[in-house]
């Protein structure tokens, strides 16, 4: 089981980098002066956007995030509730996110309103984004209340919207920056900058720059006998990393009812691939190497052509490449390497009709085609590459109901996919009608309480690697689907001028997957192969909390808090020796909490994730149970205003009681650490 | 919630100090929710009056580091999940592919950790690990081992062959063979070595290398069907190999025997498409699995007349999943078993009297085992 299990491994993990986009307008949330602004007033803006949201969505604003000590996306997607956040440890381990445990192929990754993807594995690396230029990031389950949007943002289980910062030009100012360097432990050096230029009244351009890189050398313990047994002090090894990220757009707002961007993102990355901290040869896997990079255009138009009609129009080429090396691997060559290449070319047209004052209709349909190819050490194995191309139309029709005391949405995505291999045999085309329905309802006049439910359905396809990587592939495979039903009650209050917000949303959840892809021996021990198998019955709790506390004008308290309760269970097959038992990887409880009091001297920030124990294999056995953990964060910071420019300068103190925990087994994550910032903005 | 409860609710949280009341209660019940609690495994009350007990190798899942050596007790009827982990206070590591008992010591071969284990057969207490690496430091993946003349022999993917001393515990020569080496026996005063390839898919090696143990140097490669691996030899001198193809069926498996005295492929059984065997007193026990159909077979071969004896070696309708080791009690021809299940989930332990007859199973005794060694004071015992 050993020889495609290395290669397995990599696929179903470390290569998960590959981005390519979707288009996507963004919700017309209250965008209003979200970075330089009264905290409780932007807490409060996004805070109501969530709690009136018919379906889960989670809301983190620039000013949230900088409470979180954060570096990359992936740290503060962890402060959602019902997310979990697989992290191979370090800045450059790998890090997807799957939403109420449907799996990270589930969630859907945006990037300024348009779709990341990664046809290859199906997943996106959140561990890449940086949040330097990040203004707000939200969470959907199901899907937006926006149905003005590309349809394939209604195709998935979760969205992860991702949103850079936009220009705002405050009195006559033309020109605003930033520039700030990070540094701390484990050889982290990381600078940036980003300009925003008012070209004229209507063009604006923005440009963000970015260079990271650490040697990630961390110390960890390694159990090699668990609580009670050995313990070897190790450093991790094979862990540096160096990105580059570059990206410019051009925005235009030709008037109030028509505007449009067009943006250019580079990214590129190498790294070394830690492996499993294996007893005895932890050295191990300790030169496998990876470089990626990915490249993205991508443009948006959108034009209310009259009061009732609007049309959007997205587009985008993105490409993306990765270069895996093996070179100590036991062949004849000695080493196991392989480049991927894949593109992906898409196109998006919406349309809203206000039919009525409280009614809207809106259609959208999007097209778009991904290629994959790949070589390998070996020409035979490159020569049997299938070379996959996918076409795909996706197109949604929905509707929105709006009232005083009731929103309700319903949408119904039709997706139509073919695709064709160079080598082999091509999955089927699949045709398939997925069904959506949400509504909030606010029985009281005077009470911001809502009671909430939506219910989809959506699939997930198999990823290129499902169906064609070498040996493990299966062309048979069917998409995986999932059915999530939510019910949910949200309130939210303001107490006086003292506690000007204090909200609380609690949603019950039902989920079924079915045709689980998963890997199984079903050829040979040596030849894992991907199959439908396996169904998983999700029943879960996710609450969240927000109360701010305000004393005077200068004095502020925060607190956020998260908290998950899941019992994820297999149901595949009453006989088998895991019937019912939770699903690996999956905590029973799992939560989160922040703390931020501001004040004139030093803002401090503390931030907490907590989860329970999990199994990190199929049966729960108390030898495949992963202890809980606690990752406690605190920062200090303040600003200095001078000249109309602002210093800030930050401390964080992260994992502040040293805890040594893995989230994925045998992958430590760092012990406590530090890290500076200096930042100037003008 | 009728009205008065609802306004009962909005009254108690506008009032600030309930407010944090509340949210203290909230976070208070949140975390003490966790009601995850392991599973219990299957217990077995089992006696056996042949030996006192079996140490059972479970390889684990690759990158797991939980391969365990598990110890059944007939005489107290108790099983220890990990003996090796209960006496040295560490697990075995990844991926521990062989074992063998040669005088009063364990022999563990692990492969991912590239480490040998030896260990006191009374106590399961390492009494000395050696670590298998080149000199840059590269892991050789050791794989398979097997004794003669007071030395042990160690195949490791990196294509060598390690002469270990059994007396101070140390690596005394180190000789090149083929691709990937898995499986090597002795016989006639020869090592003979299959040469995989396997790291090598889809072009697999079809050698097995011949290295006499006085010289200690490869003589000769003698050409097999694609992809050899378990190999083990009778009391005549004959070598049985298994070759397994490029897993696709192309070729299909393949049961063949080597001459130890002319160092050629004497034969192939075309009607035997075995996946692994093993040989007690000249009767090799051998079985298929067919990952096609999930479907597999056991059957029992006499090495002197060189035919199947039986083509149903299991005659009580017993049947096993995934059969991914076979061994033989030598004290009373009892055949064990394991059964990997579908890998990802702890295997059995099997026991077949000679007749087929299931005579007990012990459950859940690991990740995919693939071992057993008869231990025990009841009569003196060398395999």
């Amino acid at each position: 089981m050993r020889f495609s299990a290395i290669r397995l491994f990599v696929l179903s993990g470390l290569l998960g980098l590959r981005l390519l986009p979707l288009a996507a307008a963004d919700p017309k949330v209250d965008t209003t002066k979200v970075y330089s602004i009264n905290e409780v007033t932007v807490t409060e803006s996004y805070r109501k956007t969530e709690v009136r949201s018919s379906a889960p969505l989670q809301i983190l604003s620039s000013k949230q995030i900088e409470n979180l000590n954060a570096l990359q996306v992936s740290d503060a997607v962890k402060y959602f509730s019902g997310v979990s956040v697989k992290d191979y440890g370090g800045i450059g381990g790998l890090k997807t996110v799957s939403v109420r445990s449907l799996g990270a192929a589930h969630t859907a990754v945006s990037y300024d309103g348009i779709s990341l993807t990664d046809c290859q594995t199906g997943q996106i690396d959140i561990g890449r984004f940086s949040l330097d230029n990040v203004d707000m990031l939200s969470l959907n389950n199901g899907q937006s209340d926006n149905i003005f949007q590309p349809a394939r943002l209604f195709a998935s289980a979760a969205v992860l919207n991702i949103r850079t910062l936009a220009p705002r030009f405050e009195d006559n100012k033309l020109l605003n920056g930033k520039a700030s360097v990070k540094t701390g432990s484990f050889g982290l050096i990381n600078p940036s900058a980003w300009l925003q230029y008012k070209v004229s009244k209507k063009l604006s351009a923005s440009v963000s720059a970015e260079w990271l890189q650490a040697d990630g050398q961390y110390p960890y313990k390694l159990y090699q006998g668990g609580d009670d047994g050995i313990v070897t002090d190790e450093t991790r090894k094979n862990t540096e990393v160096k990105n580059f990220r570059v990206e410019s757009t051009l925005y235009a707002n030709f008037s109030e009812k028509e505007s449009a961007y067009i943006k250019a993102y580079y990214y590129n990355s190498e790294r070394g691939l830690p492996g499993a901290t294996i007893f005895n040869n932890t050295d191990n896997f300790s030169s496998q190497y990876l470089w990626d990079a990915t490249c993205f255009v991508q443009a948006h138009y959108e034009r209310d052509i009259s009061k009732t009609l609007s049309v959007q129009t997205n587009a985008k080429f993105n490409y993306g490449y990765l270069h895996y090396l093996d070179p100590t691997y036991l062949n004849s060559e000695g080493k196991q390497e392989s480049f991927y290449h894949q593109n992906e070319y898409y196109a998006s047209f919406s349309a809203l009709y206000k039919a009525f004052s409280r009614l809207s209709f809106s259609a959208s349909a999007d097209g778009f085609i991904n290629t994959l190819g790949a070589e390998y050490e070996s020409a035979a194995e490159t020569e049997n590459f299938a070379r996959p191309v996918r076409y795909n139309l996706v197109s949604v029709l929905a509707a929105k109901y709006v009232s005083e005391k009731l929103l309700g949405t319903a949408s119904l995505l039709s997706t139509l996919v073919t695709e064709t291999v160079a080598q082999g045999d091509a999955a089927a085309s699949h045709n398939r009608l997925s069904p959506y329905i949400s509504f909030t309802y606010k029985p009281f006049d005077k009470q911001d309480l809502r009671f909430r439910a939506f219910y989809k359905n959506i699939f997930r396809l198999p990823t290129f690697n499902d169906l064609y990587y070498s040996r493990v592939g299966n062309a048979d495979l069917l998409p995986e689907t999932t059915d999530q039903f939510n019910l949910g009650i949200t309130y939210s209050l303001s107490v006086g001028k003292v506690i000007p917000l204090v909200s609380l949303t609690v949603d019950g959840y039902r989920n079924y997957v079915k045709d689980k892809i998963i890997a199984m021996p079903t050829k040979n021990i040596f030849v894992w192969t991907m199959v439908n198998l396996g169904k998983v019955e999700v029943t879960g709790v996710d609450v969240s909390g927000e109360a701010s506390v305000a004393v005077g004008k200068k004095l502020g308290i925060i607190l956020g808090g998260t908290y998950t309760y899941q019992r994820v269970l297999d149901v595949t097959d009453p006989e088998s020796d895991t019937y019912r038992h939770q699903v690996a990887y999956t905590p029973r409880v799992a939560g989160s909490g922040r703390l931020a009091f501001e004040n004139p001297w030093v803002n401090v920030a503390y931030s907490v994730l907590w989860s329970g124990a999990r199994y990190a294999l199929f049966q729960n056995f108390a030898e495949n149970r992963l202890a809980g953990y606690s990752d406690h964060s605190i920062s200090l910071s303040r600003e200095f205003a001078f000249n109309k420019k602002t210093l800030n300068l930050n401390i964080e103190a992260l994992n502040i009681l040293n805890e040594n925990y893995a989230i994925v087994r045998w992958f430590p994550m760092p012990g406590r650490s530090f890290r500076a910032t200096v930042s100037l903005k003008f | 919630m009728n009205s008065a409860q609802y306004l009962y609710f909005i009254k108690l949280i506008s009032s600030r100090r309930k407010v944090w009341g509340l949210l203290v209660l909230v976070v208070l019940c949140l975390s003490a929710c966790d009601d995850m609690e392991d599973k219990e495994r299957k217990t077995n009350y089992i006696t056996e009056e042949s030996v006192t007990g079996v140490y059972v190798l479970s390889e684990g899942l690759f990158n797991s580091n939980n391969s365990t050596l598990a110890y059944y007790d007939f005489d107290t009827q108790t099983l220890t999940s990990d003996q090796f982990l209960v006496a040295n206070k560490r697990g075995l590591g990844d991926t521990a592919n062989d074992m063998k008992l040669y005088g009063s010591k364990l022999y563990i071969v692990v492969n991912v950790s590239s480490q040998i284990e030896i260990v006191d057969v009374s106590t399961g207490k390492s009494l000395k690990r050696i670590p298998m690496f080149n000199d840059a430091g590269i892991a050789r993946q050791p794989r398979y081992i097997d004794f003669a003349g007071g030395n042990a022999y160690v195949c490791s993917f990196d294509g060598t062959l390690a002469r270990i001393d059994t007396t101070n515990l140390s690596i005394t020569g180190i000789t090149q063979c083929g691709r990937n080496p898995d499986g090597l026996c002795i016989a006639n005063g020869k090592i003979y070595v299959s040469n995989s390839g396997g790291l090598d898919f889809p072009n697999y090696d079809n050698t097995v290398s011949v290295v006499p143990i006085s010289t200690f140097k490869e003589t000769k490669k003698i050409t097999v069907s694609s992809n050899p691996s378990k190999i083990e030899a009778d009391s005549q001198g004959d070598v049985y190999v298994v070759s397994r193809g490029d897993n696709f069926g192309n070729p299909p498996y393949k049961f063949q025997k080597i001459s130890s005295v002319t160092d050629e492929l004497v034969h192939t059984f075309d009607d035997i498409q075995a996946l692994n065997f093993a040989i007690n007193n000249d009767t090799a026990y051998i079985y298929n699995y067919d990952f096609s159909n999930q479907s597999c077979w056991v059957k029992v071969f006499d090495c002197i007349e060189e035919k199947i004896i039986s083509d149903n070696f299991i005659t009580d309708g017993t049947e096993l999943a995934t059969p991914y080791g076979v061994d033989v009690n030598p004290v009373n021809g009892d055949v064990y078993l394991t059964d990997a299940k579908s890998y990802v989930i702890w295997g059995d332990v099997l026991c077949f009297d000679r007749k087929g007859k299931l005579k007990f199973r012990i459950q859940s005794i690991g990740l995919n085992p693939n071992k057993t060694i008869f231990v025990g004071s009841k009569k003196t015992i060398q395999i």
